[in-house]
């Protein structure tokens, strides 16, 4: 049994969309879903931030969690974006939607971070000194990276032996202490030890190698 | 069905399920930046479907408006509150609030008029002007320079431009910054140098006659930096893709500032849309090899008609113009 929540295990939910239906008035509704809060900022910045924080911070979370495989981590790193957010006053400034701009710079912090964990050198060819925060969008090709390095991440994660992964998850994702998850799992702390370093190895092998082929092959298709 | 990426395709790109064909399709939607809206909407509505786990949100965001109060007190105090505080008023202060509101709305949705003075050029017309720090810049055609009405010189000096202008600037004793904000994804930032600058939808360009000038090239999200050496021409076409050639007569892109144009090879199409900026004339080739056939030569003209003439000469074509609308054919 994986331990990883799996997009696909879901089956109680209503299939929330028809496979091939177009998507019509994707545009009227873009500009429509935001308009209370855009509205709020007009009359009160200070309330404006907070149905922003609000709407989109868990699904933020939920986002970066994929990346930098911590909840506390990734919550550091979407309260770092919404307060740059206040400091630059970004509602003046972005040419973007704000959940494109808070996606965007989520993104953009979580891969630094797992960069800085994982290799010095730049993961997807894409420049090391990423900027935190976007006023404007990026490039499809940096867009689609950012989501293939986490699927990436997924992949490797699961591929780990089940004792392996479960030390892991509960070490990183959960922020338990080595001696917590030895007395949990009934391994002594030197196992656990064991299985971090394994997992971490791993995935630093398989994010040098996986993502060169990856890139090689974008660059040969 | 036109619609090659469906909400199907983006949910399962982002939980790792994708063909590489697809991938190329998803690719080439992404190119239509309202897409990329689309593909975070999308994105938001998967991580809501599937969450990782359900962060604690109202404890964040109590942290998070700790984080912003602390921020605030760091803060030198601004005159006009950057933030309202939310609070209860007694009912008949309201109106007087209300009031108030309006006032500093209309002073704050005006402010950059307030703040800052814009000089226009109509098509045609070419204006030299003197700024308060002794730079002078010529502004050509169908051009737009906005500069600070208080403490330009003093405090900083910062310009903004659309279209295209020659900057003669005077270096200040305490080595003060000349800056050219543009909407073409670049600045120019100086110090005391002749250079010109052109910034218009079709893309951007900056020569540099003498002295030394720093280029700060920002597309997307990215930001680097570029230090130019006099004669360096650098040039930014539509698409944001930025190149640097040594150009042997730097002084050709000032011509315009006597009324001169300057061709070396130039295209048709080319002149079209010169003719579009400066002017305002729309221009239509009849035949399609009108628009592959290109001009060299110098020549001035004060206006449209003269300009008219001399190409249409140079290009041995007849032309009619009727009111905004020039028509070229053999």
């Amino acid at each position: 049994m994986s331990i990883l929540p799996s997009p696909s295990d879901e089956p109680s939910r209503p299939d929330p969309f028809q496979p091939g239906e177009a998507p019509r008035d994707q545009e009227s509704l873009l500009t429509d879903t935001e308009w209370a809060i855009r509205l709020a900022f007009q009359t009160s910045v200070r309330t404006g931030y907070e149905l922003l924080f609000k709407r989109y911070y868990r699904p933020l979370c939920s986002q970066a969690v994929r990346f930098v495989y911590s909840k506390e981590v990734a919550q550091d790193l979407v309260s770092e974006v919404f307060l740059n957010f206040w400091k630059n006053q970004a509602h003046l400034h972005i040419s973007t939607s704000y959940r494109a701009y808070l996606f965007t710079s989520v993104r953009n912090r979580a891969y630094n971070h797992v960069q800085d964990e994982f290799r010095r050198e730049a993961l997807l060819g894409i420049p090391t000194d990423q900027p935190d925060d976007a006023l404007t969008y990026e490039d499809p090709q940096q867009i689609l990276q950012f989501t293939e390095l986490y699927n990436r991440l997924e992949i490797e994660i699961r591929a780990l032996p089940p004792q392996c992964q479960r030390v892991f998850v509960l070490s990183r994702f959960e922020g338990k202490k080595g001696r917590e998850i030895a007395e949990e799992l009934q391994i002594s702390p030197k196992t656990v030890e064991a299985h971090m370093l394994r997992a971490l190895t791993q995935l630093r092998k398989a994010l040098l190698t996986g993502l060169l082929v990856l890139l090689g092959f974008l660059i040969g298709g | 069905m036109d619609q090659p990426v469906t909400k199907h395709t983006l949910f399962a790109h982002f939980a790792g399920r994708l063909s590489p064909l697809q991938r190329k399709l998803l690719e080439d939607w992404l190119r239509e930046p309202t897409h990329r809206e689309v593909y975070y909407q999308w994105l938001e509505e998967w991580e809501r479907l599937n969450a990782q786990y359900l962060a604690e949100e109202d404890e964040a965001l109590t942290t998070s408006m700790a984080q912003v109060e602390a921020w605030e007190k760091t803060q030198l105090p601004v005159a006009g509150q950057r933030t309202q505080r939310d609070g209860r008023f007694p009912f008949r202060w309201a109106a007087t609030l209300a009031g108030l509101l309006l006032v500093m709305t209309g002073l704050y949705l005006g402010r950059s008029a307030i703040l800052n003075r814009s000089i226009t050029t109509a098509y045609g017309e070419i204006h030299r002007e003197s700024l308060p720090d002794g730079s002078t810049v010529t502004l050509n055609a169908n051009s737009l320079l906005r500069l600070p009405r208080f403490g330009f010189g003093s405090r900083s000096r910062e310009v903004f431009l659309r279209g295209e202008a020659a900057f003669s600037v005077k270096h200040t004793t305490d080595d003060q910054r000349f800056v050219v904000r543009t909407d073409n994804d670049f600045d120019v930032v100086v110090l005391g140098t002749e250079f010109s600058v052109y910034a218009r939808p079709q893309g951007g360009r900056v020569v540099l006659n003498r002295g030394k000038v720093q280029l700060a090239y920002h597309p997307g999200t990215k930001i680097r930096q570029l230090t130019m050496k006099p004669g360096d021409l650098v040039s930014l076409d539509r698409r944001g893709r930025l190149a640097l050639r040594r150009e042997v007569q730097p002084e050709i892109h000032a011509a315009w500032q006597d009324h001169r144009f300057v061709f070396r090879e130039t295209s048709v199409q080319e002149i079209a849309s010169l003719l579009r900026e400066t002017y305002g004339l729309t221009v239509s080739l009849k035949g399609k090899e009108l628009a592959d056939r290109t001009v060299s030569g110098t020549f001035q003209a004060t206006n449209a008609d003269e300009f008219l003439q001399v190409i249409a000469e140079l290009l041995e074509v007849n032309y009619r113009r009727q009111n905004d609308t020039v028509l070229f054919f053999d």
